[in-house]
């Protein structure tokens, strides 16, 4: 009886200074030994090295990332329609939409430049190594994170790795857009998941200071696909071809729906082939689809802007426009109010070609 | 000490560790040690605010847990010193409240948690039937009791009151302690806070109020809150269409801080419920807590309403809805499209849209020669938006 209180008290002050030397030890770990156990936590360096490519898909948008830090984003419409693609290649960001290429800077050259390295390290911060600074702990909650920060472009980027983990589970940029703005966009990533061999993060939430936010979810992952060899080089979108002359427009279906409303096409056709072709509000169009003998063969009025299109109660029903795309977008859309098509007809396919003549 | 002015004070703090030489670079050799562990300041609630007369203080600057991510942001507001948290059985598919229990399980006795159920009145409700479903509540938010419970967006109260079964069935969880406080949700103060006035089962009532609506309910919220009702306030941000649009962050706030802070300038609100997603926004919505209302913020929102008063449906207005030979629930489907292109909640909203009766679809506009737009006292081009509405809805 006597032994065993005597035993107690020192088990207790044992188990105190275990806990103790454990925090302390936790605590004092060098950043080398963050960063190392951040690549652990994901399978450690040498699993990680045997990845050459990653790619998955968010809603409609497919991300190919290259091991050795090449990004590329890719919007997809329907079938094999590719409306835009964005490129990371060494200090550039560049962009191809509807065929107008363009280089990113700001955020929307250095996100996707930080996305493009942390996707290389499959989700560590090992492509960061060189340019890491560490800040200490911070608590969130119930959890306290380590604090790294980085930079990207002009912008500064903070890092937060979890302590019980080593897995990244925030990231933060913070800057100025370029009208003198604040710019502060913040990701937090879900728990990480073993998913074909890699440990990654199913979803994300992302948002920019002063908005809701995103929710990403990521499907479709892959690892090690066989990509072409110029893949990460490769600007092209998949558009179809647009050719434009003064009154006259040659492009291709990008989409259509046909709903109670009516039927919409949207088309290839961006604000510079418009302004080509020099249409102007309330110009009367004839609009052709090539394709078929019963392709569709009408008369349509344009609107250059949605606030020059007439009121509802004033458009009648069988009306036809075409306008900016209701949905906004770059595009413009030719609508059939009050036609409604189902099934719609074969003509009515994606990148099927269509014209438009000014009467 | 503004958001901003915090910052720079954290930040210029952290340049001054650097020039110590404390922070050091991940390439600059042998392992070092981390800077003695400090940790840069979060924002702090200063404001706290009676809740009617249930006896609680609430903090000016609540959490709204529509849509959340990552359970431990809620716990990151309440060290924040958030201490009020509003869920409902239905957000997040029915996993909000699991979230909301998840996060909050270790501080439960320290913070206020509201939980709201929508009721079909044109269904029979059954006494037994709902406790079950307020028990399943509890069970998710791993407590034995909630603070506040509410029936979800109730557009006429005397429905609810009418309801012999579920009035029984509050009072009973209340006697049983599972409840502590009633009350409801509404997209149409006008009515119903004029009815909350004659009953005591309105105890605490969370309603739609923004800078851009609701000044015509304010005098029915200072009616109530001179009853001791507790006033809380949703839908601070005016559709939330700030992503969308051009200039609203500056160096001195950002839309949201703004719409908190007209909000929380009526002194008859007790506190609001915006929409806390990850810890940025629990540190820019708390920074706001106790801060005046001011002139950049009232230009911020004189610069939102200009870019949306044509587009913005006030979902409280309910002036079309007469106009409508149809019978279709304009506000509604508005609504819902709403939660589908700027509150990120597309699953959730077409789920809200395809619970709707049909004959309260906005199905048979093709041929209306849309008297809701002259009834509309905004301008807003309520058929095209309808007919938008439904495609987006139904995709």
């Amino acid at each position: 009886m006597r032994k065993g209180l005597c035993r107690r008290p020192f088990i207790g002050i044992l188990f105190f200074f275990i806990l103790s030397y454990t925090a302390l030890a936790q605590a004092n770990l060098s950043p080398r030994d963050v960063l190392e156990k951040n690549v652990q936590a994901s399978g450690g360096k040498e699993k990680l090295s045997e990845i050459q490519n990653l790619s998955f898909k968010s809603g409609g948008t497919r991300y190919f990332a290259s091991s050795s830090g090449e990004l590329k984003i890719v919007t997809e419409g329907k079938e094999s329609v590719i409306k835009e693609v964005i490129l990371v290649r060494g200090d550039k960001v560049q962009r191809n939409s509807f065929n107008i290429v363009s280089e990113l800077t700001g955020t929307r050259k250095a996100v996707p430049q930080t996305l493009a390295k942390l996707f290389a390290g499959i989700f560590t911060l090992q492509k960061f190594e060189k340019d890491l600074k560490f800040q200490g702990l911070k608590t969130y909650g119930s959890k306290k994170l380590y604090h790294l920060t980085t930079t990207a472009d002009s912008f500064k980027v903070d890092l937060f790795l979890a302590e019980d983990d080593f897995f990244l589970k925030r990231m933060v940029f913070q800057g100025m857009g370029q009208e003198g703005d604040k710019v502060e966009v913040n990701y937090d990533f879900a728990p990480f998941e073993e998913t074909e061999g890699a440990k990654i993060p199913l979803s994300w939430f992302s948002s920019q200071v002063g908005t809701r936010g995103t929710l990403t979810e990521i499907t479709e992952i892959k690892i090690n696909q066989a990509l072409e060899k110029d893949f990460f080089s490769k600007l092209d979108v998949n558009i179809g071809t647009v050719e434009a002359a003064a009154g006259h427009l040659k492009g291709n279906i990008l989409d259509f729906n046909s709903s109670p409303n009516g039927l919409t096409i949207t088309t290839n056709w961006t604000k510079i082939d418009i302004d080509k072709a020099g249409l102007k509000t309330g110009d009367e169009l004839t609009f052709m689809n090539e394709r078929a003998n019963a392709g569709v063969i009408a008369g349509l009025v344009f609107y250059a802007a949605a606030n020059e299109i007439p009121p509802p109660n004033e458009l009648a029903k069988g009306a036809r426009i075409l306008s900016p795309a209701p949905r906004g977008g770059e595009t413009y859309a030719i609508q059939f109010f009050g036609l409604t098509m189902s099934p719609p007809p074969s003509s009515l396919q994606i990148l099927a070609p269509i014209e438009i003549v000014k009467k | 000490m503004s958001r901003l002015k915090r910052r720079n004070f954290i930040t210029a703090l952290t340049s001054g560790l650097f020039g110590l030489g404390v922070s050091k670079h991940m390439s600059a050799g042998p392992a070092l040690s981390f800077p003695g562990q400090k940790e840069s300041a979060s924002p702090k609630i200063k404001k706290y605010k009676d809740l009617g007369k249930t006896g609680l203080k609430v903090p000016d600057v609540s959490f709204g847990a529509i849509s959340l991510f990552e359970p431990n942001v809620l716990r990151y507001a309440y060290e924040c010193g958030v201490t009020y948290f509003d869920t409902a059985e239905s957000y997040l598919r029915m996993k909000g409240e699991a979230y909301v229990g998840q996060g909050l399980k270790e501080v439960r006795d320290k913070v206020i948690i509201t939980t709201k159920h929508g009721q079909n009145f044109r269904q029979k409700i059954e006494k037994a039937a709902f406790i079950q479903r307020l028990e399943a509540s509890l069970k998710r938010l791993q407590t034995d009791h909630v603070d506040i419970a509410m029936i979800h967006s109730l557009d006429d109260l005397s429905l609810a009151l009418n309801n012999q079964e579920l009035m029984s069935a509050y009072e009973q969880l209340k006697k049983e302690g599972k409840v502590r406080f009633t009350g409801f949700s509404t997209h149409n103060a006008k009515v119903t806070l004029r009815q909350a006035l004659d009953t005591d089962f309105a105890q605490v009532i969370l309603f739609q109020y923004n800078h851009m609506e609701g000044k015509e309910i304010e005098p029915h919220i200072k009616a109530a809150r001179q009853k001791g009702i507790g006033t809380v306030a949703m839908k601070v941000f005016a559709g939330g269409m700030q992503g969308n649009l051009k200039s609203m962050v500056n160096q001195q706030t950002s839309y949201p801080q703004a719409a908190i802070r007209w909000v929380m300038s009526n002194p008859d609100v007790d506190t609001c419920i915006p929409t806390m997603s990850s810890y940025s926004h629990v540190e820019e919505y708390v920074a706001t807590s106790g801060q005046p209302l001011d002139r950049t913020s009232l230009q911020m929102l004189a610069n939102y309403e200009r870019q949306v008063h044509n587009v913005y449906c006030r979902v409280s207005c309910r002036e079309c809805l007469s106009a409508c030979p149809n019978n279709v629930a304009v506000n509604d489907v508005l609504r819902y499209a709403m939660y589908f292109e700027h509150y990120g909640r597309e699953k959730e909203a077409i789920g809200y849209y395809a619970d709707l009766e049909p004959e309260r679809k906005p199905l048979g506009c093709e041929n209306c020669a849309a008297p809701c737009e002259s009834a509309c006292p905004y301008g807003l081009r309520v058929k095209a938006k309808l007919q938008h509405s439904h495609e987006i809805l139904t995709a």
